[in-house]
């Protein structure tokens, strides 16, 4: 479980987030919704120590985020990047079993197992395996950043913006793998996303993060039903948007 | 010895520049962070062999080119205004030891760092800023990997054998670029020119050309990756980080440069 207790973070000055409470329950999918620049993003890499907060504390698993635990705290969570983030100058197979070689020191056979196996479980083409990441789609992409994402079997995965810049189609399909990956990998895993839709259709609890606080937070049937002002506001320019 | 009254228009300067100094103060503490962060930890460095070859072939092979044309011509300009200007006074043997001397002391050395830093150390700082820029620093840090060890390191290690290498290789096409002018266009015996240099060797000068490649390395490497992780702002920050880059090494390499000829001369 990973508990946030009273965050504050400001960037030159400006508050982007306000004494942040906040937990991630083991097991669960936990959608984090709100306007773009609202922190969400922010907030994600201050549980993996990217960024360092002003006040407040972090627990991951009992374990106090700070300098000397930031690294064991990192191999529990899997991150996928909203530009995906892989290392453009290594195959797909290398940047996948990056991590199995120069942390867990693997020999080549156990990698190149271990690589084909999360390429088959996000339902990439192995051939992809050779190629490099200027050669991919944005739908591939954002399975090899998944697939490496996975490849430690992490208990936490945190996905910003999975489904952004995909055509409806793709952003579909990566949801659904979201969903099968939770399930069998039995992994906990955090959405960061301003798509309300795919909140709601993946997700087993929304948190809503407005004006750098965490205004809402309920079960999906709640999100759905509530008549909370920062929810209601943001629905309708969401449902607005898409009607145009 | 700075007196007091020194001290104070010293420190009246910097105070018209606060965040200037404060901006310079924060990036030599940085630099020597990349530094001695990359290079005194613990490493595997059997398992990144591979990332050390690919860097000496970058940083090393990837730059004979810039080197040697830059040697050969330099070795022919050196010769060319020690001739043209000195070349009445002085015998024809003693210009070979001159531009020997300058060569192993000072031109080699001097003359394939900048190369270097115009070649390989603006690769490195657009290479490892634009992995800033575009996440993929983050990205490694959030797979437990630590970016010192994983980048730097090995860009580190191959800066240690690709300098010193390059600044031989470069001793020799000086000579070599100097040997053109002053054996087949001015007409000086080839038996001669090589006895002056034969003469002129002096092993000292020779080690202390070998350091300074070392440290050149280091001082380039270390800057260049520094301002590479530092980057920010998208595009236009690659841009600055290299430029950045740049002219705090060769500012630096030739402030260690007098330093060393310092250390040297009490020898």
């Amino acid at each position: 479980m990973v508990i946030i207790k009273d965050i504050c973070k400001s960037f030159n000055g400006k508050r982007v987030l306000n004494s942040i409470n906040l937990d991630f329950r083991d097991g669960e999918i936990l959608t984090i919704v709100g306007k773009s620049g609202v922190g969400k993003s922010v907030l994600l890499k201050l549980v993996v120590g990217l960024i360092d907060s002003d006040s407040g504390s972090i627990n991951v698993d009992n374990i106090l985020l700070d300098k000397n635990t930031v690294y064991d705290i990192r191999k529990k969570i899997g991150f996928v990047f909203q530009s995906s983030a892989l290392v453009e100058s290594l195959p797909v197979e290398e940047n996948i079993g990056l991590a199995l070689r120069y942390i867990y020191n693997l020999d080549d056979d156990t990698i190149k197992r271990k690589v084909i196996e999360a390429i088959r479980m996000v339902k990439l083409d192995e051939k992809v395996a050779s190629m490099y990441p200027s050669n991919l789609s944005g739908g591939m992409l954002k399975r090899a950043a998944i697939a490496r994402a996975i490849i430690l079997r992490p208990k936490y995965i945190f996905y910003d913006e999975p489904t952004t810049g995909l055509d409806p189609i793709v952003a579909r399909a990566i949801e659904d793998l979201i969903l099968t990956l939770n399930n069998k990998l039995n992994t906990t895993s955090i959405i960061v996303t301003h798509d309300i839709n795919s909140a709601v259709g993946i997700s087993d609890r929304i948190a809503m993060l407005s004006k750098g606080e965490i205004t809402f937070s309920g079960m999906v049937d709640d999100f759905n039903k509530t008549e909370n002002q920062y929810v209601k506001e943001f629905k309708d320019a969401y449902f607005l948007k898409q009607e145009k | 010895m700075v007196n007091a009254l020194d001290l104070e228009i010293i420190l009246m300067i910097l105070s018209l520049f606060p965040n200037k100094f404060l901006y310079f103060v924060n990036n030599i503490g940085g630099i020597f962070y990349t530094l001695f962060h990359s290079m005194f930890k613990k490493h595997g460095i059997f398992k990144k062999t591979n990332l050390i070859i690919n860097e000496v072939i970058e940083i090393g092979i990837g730059s004979i080119g810039v080197v040697s044309i830059a040697s050969i011509l330099g070795g022919l300009i050196a010769v060319f205004l020690i001739q043209d200007r000195l070349g009445s006074y002085i015998p024809e043997y003693f210009i070979v030891e001159a531009v020997a001397k300058s060569v192993v002391i000072e031109l080699g050395a001097l003359g394939a760092s900048i190369a270097l830093v115009g070649r390989a150390g603006t690769r490195i700082t657009a290479e490892i800023s634009t992995m800033k820029v575009s996440e993929e620093i983050d990205a490694l840090k959030t797979m437990a990997i630590d970016p010192y060890d994983y980048i730097v390191f090995p860009k580190m290690i191959a800066s240690f054998i690709s300098y010193p290498i390059l600044i031989v290789y470069s001793q020799f096409l000086f000579i070599f670029g100097a040997m053109i002018y002053i054996v087949f266009i001015h007409g000086f015996g080839l038996q001669s020119f090589l006895f002056g240099i034969r003469e002129s060797f002096n092993m000292i000068e020779f080690a202390q050309s070998m350091v300074k490649g070392i440290v050149f390395g280091a001082i380039s490497t270390s800057i260049s990756c520094y301002f590479g992780l530092s980057a920010s702002k998208g595009a236009k920050g690659v841009g600055e980080a290299t430029t950045t880059a740049v002219v705090y090494s060769v500012i630096s390499i030739f402030l260690a440069d007098f330093m060393i000829i310092k250390i040297f001369s009490i020898w």
